[in-house]
């Protein structure tokens, strides 16, 4: 975009004065900024030499409903601003000072997206749930759970209007968002996070999360369509108690790429932190993972896990599982396991001999795979949806 | 209904493991199928439920009149036929209740799920299983015995027309063997032809075989009747050969 059509867009828009020089900050960067390369660590064996974010068309807002009981506050990001400009201002991208490219265009141009705030001491009954339809229009979510609530929050990414079958292949949609999630004292979070995109589209889905003493963020997250899906969460626990716990399956077909990145980073003592990470690929599927747990030096007293696993269902489906661990303290335990393996001909064996057809006992073993993941998700509607999803994706592939 | 085995030649990576066996199980028979270790009985049940690994060089496996050599092991189980696995796998995530319901149902067109429970339940109590035991992933994590059990309580449910079973009997306690023993023998009352395949003279105390069979190097060396087993227990393998 240039800086022309910039200042233009930034002037079309009521918006508070402090976001109109924010935005003029970012920007400033954001043009300075080269797009990632491949020699850096986190951009390697992903292709993303077809997005230009310096050329991406935007107008409009993105279009998002939302659905909520009456105990929290919920809003349209392009509302909130006029009634919670201060939290907002308090908050936005103050967990992104390190923004790269992707990051600093969202906070450059990012025009809609869900405010969520849980007053204090209020428990939630119904999940907040948001349905997006991603465009080339950046998203930016603030999620802030005040002292001693609690939440349960779904969030589905869709792109209703466009037809994959048009969608340029030059210039292909490339929908990013940001998320910032503010887990207060004693607070606790489920996130629910799903990615369905049609093939064709670029996304990029950035995920921070601060976690204070005695609070909890649990991420369930499903990657699925997309022809290329980087997602990046991070978690910060940042008080003593603090816990967080990433579930997340994904499951990918013809040529698609799902790159997940996950950190979590261990800043102060007695923390934990559990993460179970497991894909399927068929057709010429590929996969990253690529985990980080960082456990700073006074963080002792630290439990720490981190899984990642994939089953491939093709010869020609890839995939790659980077855990890797950074621990400065000497007193915790954090640990890993990783895999990458196809159908065991043996189990096929044992089911077959028991009157399973070849396509019935290979879903029994992919079911049963992604299982372990999805029986610790706390809702059984999104564990029913995201089975579902699995199910067309592989079978359909 | 019958099960016969016709002059079988198999070999794996261009080894022979099977040099000509001929069998024939009939109905409500019980044949027991000894031998030393690596003499190929398990290879013989594999090859019997269709395995893919192993080469079929000649021979021919009769099932319902028809050669079932060319049929995957799903057609074969439909056909009546069943495996109890020396050393069952493990498939982690799936209940075994909700995949027996599966294999139930794939077995028996038209099956209800309660008809399904009430005969679970029947088995259950019949081996003296513990309920809460089908509700666990297959055979993931359980004990030896457990896995046997596991294999036992199938066979009960899907009640083929045959089974081979590999080395039930091993690795169960004296009560567990009894319990099976008595499960296996009242299947074998109501007409399921057995190949059982042991090591052990113990679980023949409890369940008299009709026949007796000798497994050496790939071939069936000698057959008998139940006194067979005993001559065994007494003067090994090495003894009977000649005799
Ligand atoms: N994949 C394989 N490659 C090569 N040889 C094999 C393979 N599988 C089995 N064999 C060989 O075939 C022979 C027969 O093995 P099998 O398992 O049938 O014996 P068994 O009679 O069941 O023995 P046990 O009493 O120990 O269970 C053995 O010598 C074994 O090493
Ligand atoms: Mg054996």
């Amino acid at each position: 975009m240039l800086v022309t059509d910039f200042l233009q867009m930034i002037k079309n828009r009521s918006e508070p004065s402090w976001l109109k020089q924010r935005r003029l900050d970012t920007f400033t960067k954001f043009s300075q900024l080269k797009m990632p390369d491949s020699k850096e660590e986190e951009w390697r064996y992903i292709d993303i030499s077809q997005v230009n974010l310096d050329n991406v068309k935007i107008d409009g807002y993105t279009d998002i409903s939302i659905d909520f009981g009456n105990d929290v506050i919920v809003l349209l990001m392009k509302e909130a601003l006029n009634k919670f400009s201060d939290m907002i201002n308090e908050h936005a991208f103050s967990l992104f000072t390190d923004a790269d490219k992707f990051v600093s265009f969202v906070s450059s141009f990012w025009n809609n997206g869900v405010f969520v705030y849980v007053p204090k001491n209020v428990q939630a009954e119904l999940p907040v749930t948001v349905k997006i339809n991603n465009t080339n229009n950046p998203v930016y979510s603030l999620v802030v759970l005040d002292e001693n609530s609690k939440l349960n929050f779904v969030e589905e990414n869709v792109a209703d209007k466009i037809n994959p079958i048009v969608s340029d292949k030059i210039n292909p949609i490339v929908s990013t968002s940001v998320t910032e999630i503010f887990v207060k004292e004693n607070s606790k979070l489920n996130f629910f996070c799903s990615q369905i995109l049609p093939e064709n589209l670029y996304s990029f889905y950035y995920k921070r999360a601060s976690v204070e003493r005695g609070a909890e963020i649990n991420w369930f997250l499903g990657s699925f369509g997309a022809k290329l899906s980087r997602w990046k969460v991070e978690t910060f626990l940042k008080g003593e108690n603090a816990k967080c716990q990433k579930y997340g399956i994904y499951a990918g077909n013809k040529n698609q790429h799902h790159d997940i990145i996950t950190k979590t980073f261990h800043l102060v003592p007695h923390t934990s932190n559990n993460i179970l990470v497991k894909g399927v690929l068929t057709g010429r599927a590929s996969s990253v993972y690529r985990g980080l747990i960082r456990i700073e030096k006074n963080a002792q007293q630290t439990l720490s896990y981190m899984g990642a696993h994939t089953l491939l269902l093709s010869n020609k489906a890839k995939s790659n599982n980077i855990p890797s661990l950074e621990i400065e303290a000497n007193d915790v335990r954090a640990t890993h396991g990783s895999s990458v393996g196809q159908l065991e001909e043996e189990k096929l064996f044992y089911l077959m001999s028991r009157g399973l057809d070849r396509k019935l006992a290979e879903n029994i073993i992919v079911e049963g795979f992604l299982e372990t993941v999805l029986n610790k998700f706390t809702s059984d509607e999104v564990r029913e949806k995201f089975r579902a999803i699995t199910n067309e994706r592989l079978l359909n592939a | 209904m019958e099960l016969e085995i016709k002059d079988l030649h198999v070999s794996i990576e261009g080894k022979k493991i099977l040099n000509g066996i001929s069998l024939k199980i009939k109905e409500g028979e019980l044949h027991a199928l000894m031998g030393p270790n690596g003499s190929g009985k398990s290879t013989l049940a594999y090859v019997l439920m269709g395995h893919p690994k192993y080469k079929i060089d000649s021979g021919e496996i009769i099932f319902h009149g028809e050669n079932i050599i060319n049929l995957t092991p799903d057609k074969r189980a439909k056909l009546g036929l069943f495996l109890g696995f020396q050393y069952p796998t493990e498939v982690p995530g799936v209940t075994f209740k909700n995949f027996l319901w599966t294999a139930y149902k794939t077995l028996n067109n038209g099956a209800s799920y309660v008809d399904f429970n009430e005969i679970l339940d029947e088995k259950l109590e019949l081996l003296e299983i513990d309920k809460s035991f089908v509700l666990r992933y297959l055979n993931e994590g359980f004990s030896g015995g457990e896995k046997k059990r596991s294999e036992i309580l199938q066979l009960a449910v899907l009640n083929p027309k045959i089974a081979v079973l590999d080395e039930t009997d091993s690795g169960l306690d004296v009560d567990s063997l009894k319990i099976v023993a008595n499960g296996i023998k009242k299947l074998n009352e109501n007409g399921m032809g057995i190949l059982l395949i042991t090591h052990y003279q113990r679980i023949l105390n409890y369940i008299l075989p009709d026949f007796v069979h000798v497994m050496t190097d790939g071939k069936i060396v000698k057959s008998g009747g139940h006194d067979l087993a005993k001559e065994i227990e007494e003067k090994g393998y090495e003894g009977i050969k000649d005799g």
